[in-house]
């Protein structure tokens, strides 16, 4: 009996004639956060995408809960309790900010709707002060706020990180930290999230999978990868 | 004489029609980058069902309702069985509308016959105030019409499939992880967009009568009013449509009937020119899809150079071989014209190949040279030489001003501008009648001049004729490419910003383009007045225009591929016997079908079934190339959701 809530076993996926990931296995049990470190084009998003259903995988199974998501579309997933943060803060610039936010249950129905949207306005007053002004208006910080938030809006079993520091200032890191943290125990959603910025994964994650060329090359606590070397030879390609 | 107030009235009324309809087309537009030509075409359908209805006894309401849903349903298998498979692609599905368009039309003359029909109004009667009289129908219309619009912005501004429509437009990618469901978004934008096309159609039909071939019309008025108030747009789209249909009614009612098309090409041109984004736009829609996905006529793969020059000669002496072959000058003359038709397709094919735009305006260029060298030739009497003198520096002209234009705007834009300058011309011809002799057409008092001891009176001599200038584009064409203006273009056409951010001026590139293009059609369209000694407008309308891009799509851009298609093309509906709404229809089919199944073309699919055939009989000799080429770093470039249909694919 396994208590991981998603189990991705053997995946190989990729893009036209480019392999992106190869054989790649991992876990992230139900509850946790789960950080996917490597460098530019190690394979990290792919793997995020294949999970939510923007790529179909070549070949390995995708297990939510033990339920396999193969094959399934991007709204399909969703449904099925997965969301998926899109790298660069994908908001819905022109719409504002409570439509994005009710965007985000299209899949939930309409009964813990207006009551989500209490929940995370009232976490992030910034998001209430703009809440009827288009999302394109919010600044880098508060983008990323909001699709967050919005994916949270589906209360989903599974969260999908993808590079959420990216682009933004260094002092709105912690304010990232405290988020995903609080995500994680207001809502119980598992969390798997992609960094180039591996401090800030490896902060909030217990347990660390380090990809190198579409390849697992380490898998530890995140502790330990946080003063190994794993990393290191990862990124720079460098033996220890 | 106080006709304003009724004109205006009048135009209001028009306003909300095309509103429908270009609510319709941006509808459509917005969710997937397409512009369905075949729009216009569900409108007269429309017409035709409601009509048949009501002469059958039905209520006006009734029928109207059965026209609006036939019209959705049209809309909805059109998504279903032929859009779906180009949504990657805009361009191509473009052309599959092109091709559906033509269908339909040729469909719905074999149904209904070629007459112009209206739709009895559903009131009569009306009011006097003063010296304006407002017609119960109209007043209905625009009601209904402005209750209809105003429910569609209810429903894309306040509820939750609205919420979806708006973000499946703004950001496709982003709304599937949302949890919408795209596909179905598309599916709802067809349906709607063409219920609302049938509603428009039934309410137009009241108004003024419609005949089985106005489709393209239809949907060129339907694009002026949605490009007027920005593709995508809604919002911008109430101003755009009481704009244009004012100023429509104006000029008709002011002017004469015959000035109203002038009016809406001279509408699409000018705000393309001024405010490519439409008037009401702040952010005119960046479309970069367009430049990526303009690949789709692909290059000869490559072989030997033996085999190459056998193949190559094999393919471009068969037009001597058939022209030889078969016994009637009846069909002599048939693959004499195929030949000055492939002229004209080169002259595209390097516009395309060079700058990636597919021109609908090859028959507006071929027409200003044609028509150039035959005024001069009846009112002043010169001959070939000086024919040539005026024709071609004239259609260079037009060409480069249709480069210029075409270089102020991107995507969809470009084709429709093309549009509107291949109707602009025709319509030029079809009223200057002082020069062109209008519907009768020019009569060419003139012959092919003697070269030394060569005479081209009889039709061999001057098939060779043909044939060898048509070479010498080609050839000439292929050769100039290599040029330092040609490498500009390449690259231009590889990657505009790249080019722009490395110093080349992107306008000039096009508009250089253009004009070269405009000098072989400007000695195609003087050979083909010399030849065939008879043009009239429809000689060189947007069907033509869209039959040479068809051979073009066939044949693809190889040296061959436009000779070999054009024969096939102008031959196969002689040797088949059909009348000419048949070889509409068969060349609307012809297109979707190359469309979906060969997307590269006719030539280029039979080059790879013997490449593939080769690979099998013969041993690889270079094992590099024999495991193919190495990936180069496209992937960057192509949008996510592109990269998942790969998958998928």
């Amino acid at each position: 009996m396994s208590t991981a809530e998603l189990e991705i076993s053997g995946l190989t996926a990729g893009y036209g004639g480019v392999v992106a990931v190869k054989d790649v296995s991992l876990s992230v049990p139900a509850g946790t956060t789960v950080a996917l470190l490597g460098a530019n084009g190690a394979g990290k998003s792919t793997i995020l995408r294949s999970v939510s259903g923007q790529v179909k995988p070549r070949s390995g199974d995708i297990r939510l809960n033990g339920e396999s998501l193969v094959g399934l579309r991007p709204d399909q997933t969703l449904a099925r309790g997965v969301a998926h943060v899109l790298e660069g803060r994908q908001v819905f610039a022109q719409m504002t900010v409570v439509e994005n936010l009710r965007l985000g249950s299209v899949r939930r129905g309409r009964d813990t709707h207006e009551e989500t949207i209490a929940l995370l306005l009232d976490h992030f007053p910034v998001l209430a002060e703009k809440a009827r002004q288009p999302a394109g208006q919010l600044s880098g910080g508060q983008q990323q706020m909001l699709a967050i938030s919005r994916a949270l809006m589906s209360r989903p079993r599974m969260l999908l990180l993808d590079e959420p520091s990216l682009g933004l200032a260094p002092v709105m890191l912690p304010t990232i930290v405290e988020l995903i943290r609080w995500a994680q125990t207001t809502f119980g959603a598992a969390v798997l999230i992609v960094e180039q910025y591996s401090a800030l994964a490896l902060q909030v994650s217990t347990w660390g999978y380090v990809l190198r060329n579409g390849r697992l090359v380490a898998s530890a606590p995140s502790a330990e990868l946080a003063e190994g070397d794993a990393i290191n030879t990862a990124y720079f390609g460098v033996d220890p | 004489m106080d006709l304003l107030m009724q004109h205006l009235f009048n135009g209001v009324v028009a306003s909300s029609v095309y509103m429908l309809i270009a609510v319709g087309i941006t509808l459509v537009f917005g969710l997937t980058r397409l512009i369905n030509f075949a729009h216009g075409q569900f409108l007269v359908i429309a017409v035709f069902v409601a009509l048949d209805l009501i002469t059958a006894g039905v209520p006006f309401v009734f029928a109207a309702a059965a026209a609006v849903v036939a019209a959705g349903v049209i809309g909805w298998l059109s998504e279903r069985l032929l859009f779906r498979f180009t949504m990657d692609n805009p361009y191509n599905g473009l052309i599959i509308g092109l091709g559906l368009l033509l269908v339909l039309e040729s469909a719905a003359f074999k149904i209904w016959g070629g007459f112009q029909v209206g739709v009895p109004a559903a009131v009569t009667g009306g009011a006097g105030l003063g010296d304006t009289y407002f017609a119960w129908n109209r007043v209905l219309v625009l009601v209904v019409a402005g209750l209809v619009t105003a429910g569609l912005f209810l429903l894309l501004a306040r509820t939750r499939l609205g919420a979806q429509l708006r973000a499946a437009h703004e950001n496709p990618v982003a709304a599937a992880h949302v949890g919408v469901n795209v596909g179905r978004m598309v599916t709802v934008a067809f349906v709607a967009g063409s219920a609302l096309a049938g509603l428009g159609g039934v309410f137009y039909g009241t108004l003024q009568p419609v005949g089985a071939f106005d489709g393209a019309h239809l949907i060129l008025k339907g694009f002026a009013v949605a490009l007027l108030g920005g593709l995508g747009n809604v919002s911008g789209l109430a101003k755009a449509s009481v704009l244009y249909g004012i100023g429509e009614t104006l000029v008709a009612g002011y002017g004469r009937a015959e000035y109203v098309p002038f009016f809406t090409y001279g509408v699409i041109i000018i705000v393309l020119l001024v405010r490519p984004g439409g008037l009401f736009e702040k952010h005119p829609p960046s479309d970069s899809t367009f430049a990526r996905s303009s690949r789709g006529v692909a290059r000869a793969e490559r072989h030997s150079r033996v085999e190459r020059l056998l193949g190559g000669a094999a393919f471009v002496l068969l037009p001597i071989v058939v022209f030889e072959a078969v016994g009637t000058s009846r069909l002599q003359s048939l693959v004499l014209l195929s030949v000055l038709y492939a002229i004209q397709v080169y002259a595209l094919a390097y516009v395309y190949e060079t700058t990636g735009v597919l021109s609908i305006a090859q028959g507006g260029l071929m027409a200003v040279g044609a028509y150039s060298a035959g005024v001069i030739a009846v009112h002043l009497g010169l001959g070939f030489w000086w024919a040539l003198l005026v024709a071609v520096p004239l259609t260079v002209a037009a060409g480069a001003l249709l480069g210029l234009v075409v270089s102020r705007c991107t995507g969809h834009y470009l084709l429709l501008v093309t549009l509107a300058f291949s109707a602009l011309v025709t319509q030029l011809t079809l009223t200057a009648i002082d020069l062109t002799n209008g519907d009768n057409g020019l009569i060419l008092p003139e012959k092919l001049p003697e070269i030394g001891p060569l005479t081209f009176t009889d039709l061999r001599s001057q098939f060779y004729l043909v044939f060898l200038v048509a070479l010498l584009a080609a050839f000439g064409l292929r050769r100039f490419k290599s040029t330092r203006f040609g490498l500009q273009l390449s690259g231009v056409r590889e990657n505009e910003s790249l080019a722009r951010s490395i110093g080349l001026r992107v306008g000039r590139a096009k508009v250089g383009a253009f004009a070269l293009s405009g000098a072989v059609s400007a000695v195609g369209g003087v050979l083909y007045l010399y030849t065939q000694t008879v043009i009239v407008p429809t000689s060189f309308d947007a069907v033509f225009s869209i039959k040479i891009v068809i051979i073009l799509v066939l044949g693809g851009v190889a040296l061959a591929g436009p000779l070999v298609a054009s024969m096939v093309f102008v031959l196969l509906p002689e040797l088949l016997q059909l009348d000419p709404v048949d070889q509409q229809f068969l060349f609307g089919v012809l297109l979707i079908m190359i469309i979906l199944l060969l997307p590269r073309g006719l030539v280029p699919a039979l080059i790879t079934g013997y490449s593939a055939l080769r690979s099998r009989l013969l041993p690889a000799r270079h094992p590099a190339t024999a495991t193919g080429r190495p990936e180069t770093g496209g992937d960057a470039v192509r949008s996510p959701s592109e990269l998942v249909r790969e998958e998928i694919s």
